[in-house]
């Protein structure tokens, strides 16, 4: 009803240091729940953007096959030897993380870089991999298809330009950043489809095609280990479960880290959901303190013929206007300081090469919209037991301040 | 129009069981004024909040228009006070973050069966008859306590109850003011013909009333 909620408006308004306090509490406090809730977001998306980009845990090959070791990235060597792309699928291994294939061939006359050069044309899979997509510094606004191509740092070739491999037209999909090592800055990346369909193309060497092209055959895995595994544990049941496998581990010290930092980004996140609990007690108590204070107008209310559910709407209303403005000022600030952030440490990560990758602009309403929400609703859950426990008594009692 | 049989409220204090009203059986004809006196703490207002549908009684019944007020379901003893009962309480009652033609209109707003236009020119109707015409805008901090008064009576009339309920409605204003208040109740009582309560300790005031209903420890004396 417009005369109960303008009665709620009024009333905010004629104590305005209480409500002015009230709205400034829960302001600063979905504010935080807005920017902690998508500065975590955001900084879980960039660890995982920056550890993948620290590469795999350890490198699954097939025995026999040459292995580069070298301390900042683990890389899948060419090899004439394959494994099966299923093999880790199959094994079920628990130690086991993701699991990344890649199919390497080394080709030389490809028409890509000089007539001579010696060029890696590494296949992905692009919903598995987690090694190279990571480096992307820049692409086209799409997804990876067909017929596209991700460019070593070291090579030259425009966004969307076209690319002669084997004499077949393919499109420059994007540039990776500089890794510094080998295969990835002269590689040439493709997903599994595009490389099997060059195989047609490609002059058969020593007569016959790399076996490595044939459906269902990979070089390798890039493989990241299971939260709380450990390198030996991973090592053991690959080996035991493929056979013909070799296990080339990383540098052990970054699961760790990797490991370490996730458990206490899940730790922050507790912190926070506790934070905003006890912003929700608060919010009650105050909300039980306003009411007691009102049971004069409410007794008012009461015998002049207002029914409960009208009574306990005004006091909720109250409470909702009162907690909405607080979440809505709440999110501006969270932005304010987020552009602050923005301007201070995430310049400086980004000057330093470390990334940092925002929260999409939609995913950011949403926790916006979900923090205005969430506050509106404590301040709803915070009037609503104290309201509904007033209207239920005598209106003479609470016209006389008792009850 | 009202008839209270065996009425009693019991309090549970930390020196016991108090009983505020005791057993009281009052009947008042429709259209009548009555008056009920009593010394301070004699139970009227607590036998006043009772009959107007505030307080519950611990035991006994109330029926106002043959309808028996404290055996309806919430909702509906909601809606009872708000149509069939005006209440003028001995304090200054009006909402203060409120216009005063808000406040009038008020109790016919949250009964919601007139149109807002027609609850408005009603109120302002009577605002007009108690002489608050020029005041219509005004916040009740604004106006004298008199002035205040009138306004709440004014309120409890937006409805054209059967039943007013005045308790002590003139306690705290002064002598000019307090006659002017009772002018305009007796005036609700023999225009309208409003069944008019009145509780008072102010024997001048009770003897203007058709019937006194004498008080004293939460029975009827006289």
């Amino acid at each position: 009803m417009r005369l109960l909620a303008s009665l709620a408006l009024q009333n905010l308004g004629r104590r305005r240091a209480r409500s002015f306090l009230l709205i400034a509490a829960v302001a600063l406090g979905s504010g935080v729940v807005f920017t902690g809730a998508t500065l975590m977001r955001s900084i879980d998306d960039s660890m995982a953007v920056g550890f993948t980009r620290l590469g795999a845990d350890m490198m699954v090959v097939p025995e026999g096959a040459l292995t580069n070791i070298t301390a900042a990235l683990l890389t899948v060597e060419p090899t004439d030897l394959v494994l099966d792309a299923d093999a880790l699928d199959k094994a079920h291994l628990a130690s086991v993380g993701r699991a990344a294939p890649q199919k390497v061939v080394r080709a030389e006359h490809s028409g890509v870089g000089s007539h001579h050069d010696l060029v890696d044309l590494i296949g992905i899979d692009p919903a598995r991999d987690f090694t190279v997509q990571p480096w992307l510094k820049e692409k086209l606004n799409r997804d990876l298809r067909a017929g596209d191509v991700i460019l070593g740092a070291g090579r030259d070739g425009p966004l969307g330009s076209q690319m002669l491999i084997f004499g077949k037209p393919h499109i420059v999909y994007g540039k990776l950043g500089r890794t510094g090592v080998g295969t990835h800055e002269r590689g040439v990346f493709m997903s599994f489809e595009t490389l099997e369909a060059l195989a047609g193309s490609m002059p058969q060497q020593g007569g016959a095609r790399p076996a490595v092209l044939a459906p269902g055959k990979v070089t390798g895995f890039l493989v990241e280990l299971a939260p709380g595994a450990t390198t030996l544990q991973a090592r053991f049941a690959v080996l035991s479960a493929v056979k013909g496998a070799k296990v080339v581990t990383g540098d052990s010290s970054l699961s760790g880290i990797r490991q370490g930092l996730a458990a206490l980004l899940q730790g922050i996140l507790a912190l926070m959901v506790l934070m905003f609990a006890s912003m929700a007690v608060m919010v009650s108590v105050l909300f039980s303190a306003i009411v007691t204070e009102r049971r004069g107008e409410l007794g008012l209310l009461k015998a002049i013929g207002a029914r409960r559910s009208q009574m306990v709407g005004m006091m909720v209303a109250e409470a909702v206007i009162a907690t909405g403005v607080g979440g809505v000022l709440g999110v501006t600030l969270g932005v304010l300081v987020m552009r602050l952030y923005e301007r201070s440490l995430v310049y400086y990560l980004e000057n330093i090469g470390v990334p940092f990758v925002w929260l999409d602009l939609s995913r950011t309403v949403a926790v916006a919209a979900a923090a205005i929400v969430l506050a509106s609703a404590i301040g709803a859950l915070g009037a609503l037991y104290p309201a509904w426990r007033a209207s239920g008594r005598d209106a003479y009692d609470l016209v006389r301040g008792e009850g | 129009m009202l008839a209270c049989r065996q009425l009693s409220k019991r309090y549970l204090t930390e020196r016991g069981v108090v009983a505020a009203v005791a057993g009281i059986d009052l009947d008042v004809p429709a259209g009548r004024f009555a008056a009920i006196i009593g010394r301070s703490g004699s139970g009227k207002s607590t036998l006043m909040a009772m009959i107007g549908g505030l307080s519950r009684p611990s035991a006994g019944t109330v029926a106002v228009g043959g309808t028996d007020v404290w055996g309806l379901s919430e909702n509906a003893l909601a809606a009872f006070r708000n149509e069939k009962i005006g209440y003028v309480f001995q304090f200054a009652s009006l909402l203060p973050t409120l216009r005063l033609i808000d406040n009038v209109a008020l109790p016919a707003m949250l009964g919601g069966r007139r149109a807002s236009a027609v609850t408005y020119t009603r109120a302002a109707g009577l605002l007009e008859r108690m002489g608050l015409g020029g005041y219509l805008e005004a916040y009740p901090s604004e106006i004298s306590a008199g002035e205040q008064r009138r306004a709440a009576i004014a309120r409890a009339l937006i409805n054209d109850p059967a039943l007013l309920l005045a308790d002590e409605p003139t306690s705290d204003l002064d002598e000019q003011t307090e006659i002017e208040i009772m002018d305009e109740l007796l005036a609700v009582n023999r225009e309208i013909g409003t069944t008019l309560v009145l509780v008072t300790h102010n024997l001048a005031l009770a003897e203007q009333a058709e019937q006194i209903v004498h008080i004293a420890n939460g029975a009827i004396v006289a």
